[in-house]
């Protein structure tokens, strides 16, 4: 069996706390500014942490308590606070860029959703609780909507976003299947984004000096 | 001494509640509404006022009208009183009536008198009417599949679509009441009632010409016909926190047997629980600002993936 046995509140609390999540996904996709948009990761962010520290006191794990904190720091506080620094330093305009137009971007994060609950339930449903499910579709629900935000937004920094909410996605599927990870590899995934983040962060910042914008749309011009 | 009243009784008292109370609760949220933005307002009890005024002034029919323009007005208010009569307004238990049909019938009842004002405002033949009707025709499509959704997210949780089955349900397992499906469907049915009671941020019903929906409908409606309208959009808001709080929300406080005190007790605890929920589509009412008519679909397109979500995760839900 994938994940652990456990009290029926817990799971009643794990099914909220993942509606949540996936809700605070759509807030993403919805929104038109990109300050909005950092402050629903963060918040997306937080709901993950009270989820670990949930399951990490149910089944009197360390490790999940020790994830559980980290990602309170890394991902609820230190990871927005540089993008809205980020972006009062550089004066970067409010709106968000999009290719596809909102509820269109809404319906089709729907079909992601949709998409993933039907592999999840073809890969998994034979040796899985349903709340492991439930779970584990909206993790992968979260991959999809990253995804699919790199795809229709112009600006580097909705893209860094983008690939956050790919990280959260993948956290969420690891802390729900396989709460017994080594804490090695949370540790590995958690310094992979701080040092994406910087990472991205220097090349769009490269990008403003040459190309004047953030947007990426100008990144044509250097076809050869 | 126990007195036990017939349930007929209760059917009466049931209508005769929804008919009473309705503009008590419109002048309530509307003073609350005031007080919000620093006025004084006017009276809770003014739509009473209102009503009174207009049944004394005499009716004024168009020449080009037909007897479409004098019909609507009844089959709004007789569809409010047959759609008050399905619902648990007071009962916990279904009353003898509560069987003529399930909340599908509810909502052919609230389509059939809002298609019956659309034609009468077409029927006069003014541009005001044709303007309105085609607004209000366009936001009845962007909501249909969100309010069939929502049902057929009711009918997968309670194995049925009545209503009553459905308060049965969720007061009987604690779980359930607490589990995402059910609170992504009040989501879902909030944002219909916003849309449907004319709040912002879909409309707000002003007589300004650039954003009136609802009053442009019934603009070349005079007299006592004017106020069969009005009263009977106070009880389809009504109506629509009825089925709210009492199926979805908190189907506590609804009287169990047949007594006096249960039925004084379930008339309370609804104007109460109507209150508190008034005060709150108040200040949302306040807090938002109206959105541009051609974004009407982002507000929707939101409600329906509160409802596509609450049948996914009720499939998978863990217990």
């Amino acid at each position: 069996m994938l994940g652990y046995v456990m009290p029926l509140y817990v799971y009643v609390i794990e099914d909220l706390l993942v509606a949540l999540i996936l809700l605070s996904s759509f807030v993403m996709l919805s929104s038109r500014w990109i300050s909005f948009y950092i402050h629903a990761y963060g918040f997306q962010s937080f709901l993950i942490f009270i989820l670990t520290l949930v399951l990490g006191i149910e089944s009197q794990n360390i490790d999940l308590y020790f994830v559980a904190f980290l990602t309170l720091f890394v991902r609820t506080i230190v990871v927005p606070y540089i993008l809205l620094k980020m972006i009062k330093k550089f004066s970067i305009k409010e709106e968000v860029k999009l290719i596809i137009k909102i509820p269109l971007s809404i319906i089709s994060g729907l079909l992601l959703t949709v998409f993933a609950y039907f592999l999840i339930y073809r890969l998994i449903s034979p040796f899985s609780p349903k709340i492991v499910i439930n779970a584990s579709s909206i993790a992968l629900s979260l991959i999809f909507i990253g995804f699919f935000m790199i795809i229709s937004r112009f600006t580097t920094i909705t893209h860094i976003l983008g690939l956050l909410v790919i990280e959260n996605g993948i956290f969420l599927l690891s802390v729900v299947v396989v709460p017994t990870l080594p804490i090695i590899v949370e540790l590995v995934v958690l310094f992979d984004i701080l040092v994406t983040v910087a990472a991205m962060l220097i090349l769009s910042m490269f990008m403003k000096m040459r190309t004047g914008s953030f947007s990426t749309t100008m990144l044509n011009r250097l076809v050869g | 001494m126990n007195i036990f009243l017939n349930s007929t009784v209760f059917q009466i008292f049931q209508v005769i509640t929804v008919l009473l109370c309705s503009p008590f609760i419109a002048g309530f949220i509307s003073k609350i509404e005031e007080i919000i933005e620093g006025k004084t307002g006017p009276s809770v009890f003014q739509s009473y006022y209102d009503l009174y005024k207009l049944f004394h002034k005499e009716i004024l029919i168009p020449k080009d009208a037909s007897f479409i323009f004098q019909s609507a007005p009844f089959v709004s208010f007789i569809s409010m009183v047959l759609i008050t009569l399905l619902i648990p307004v007071l009962t916990i238990y279904p009353l003898p009536l509560g069987f003529m049909g399930d909340m599908l019938g509810g909502a052919f009842l609230f389509s059939l008198s809002s298609f019956f004002i659309n034609i009468a405002s077409l029927d006069a033949g003014t541009s005001y009417g044709g303007l309105g009707s085609s607004r209000s025709t366009l936001l009845a499509i962007l909501s249909e599949p969100t309010l069939i959704l929502v049902f057929v997210g009711v009918a997968l949780i309670a194995k049925s679509t009545l209503p009553y089955v459905m308060l049965h349900t969720i007061t009987a397992s604690l779980p359930l009441y607490f589990s995402p499906p059910h609170f992504l469907i009040i989501a879902a049915f909030f944002l219909l009632f916003l849309a449907d009671t004319d709040r912002r941020p879909i409309n707000a019903s002003t007589h300004v010409e650039m954003s009136m929906i609802e009053e442009a409908r019934i603009l070349e409606y005079s007299g006592p016909y004017l106020a069969l309208l009005k009263w009977s959009g106070y009880m389809k808001q009504f109506l629509l926190l009825v089925i709210f709080l009492n199926v979805l929300v908190f189907p506590w406080g609804l009287s169990v047997n047949h007594s006096p005190a249960g039925l004084f007790i379930a008339i309370v605890s609804l104007i109460v629980k109507m209150l508190i929920v008034g005060v709150i589509a108040a200040v949302i009412d306040t807090a938002i600002s109206r959105l541009r008519f051609f974004r009407y679909q982002e507000y929707f397109a939101a409600a329906f993936v509160l409802s596509v979500l609450a049948i996914m995760t009720f499939q998978y839900k863990g217990f």
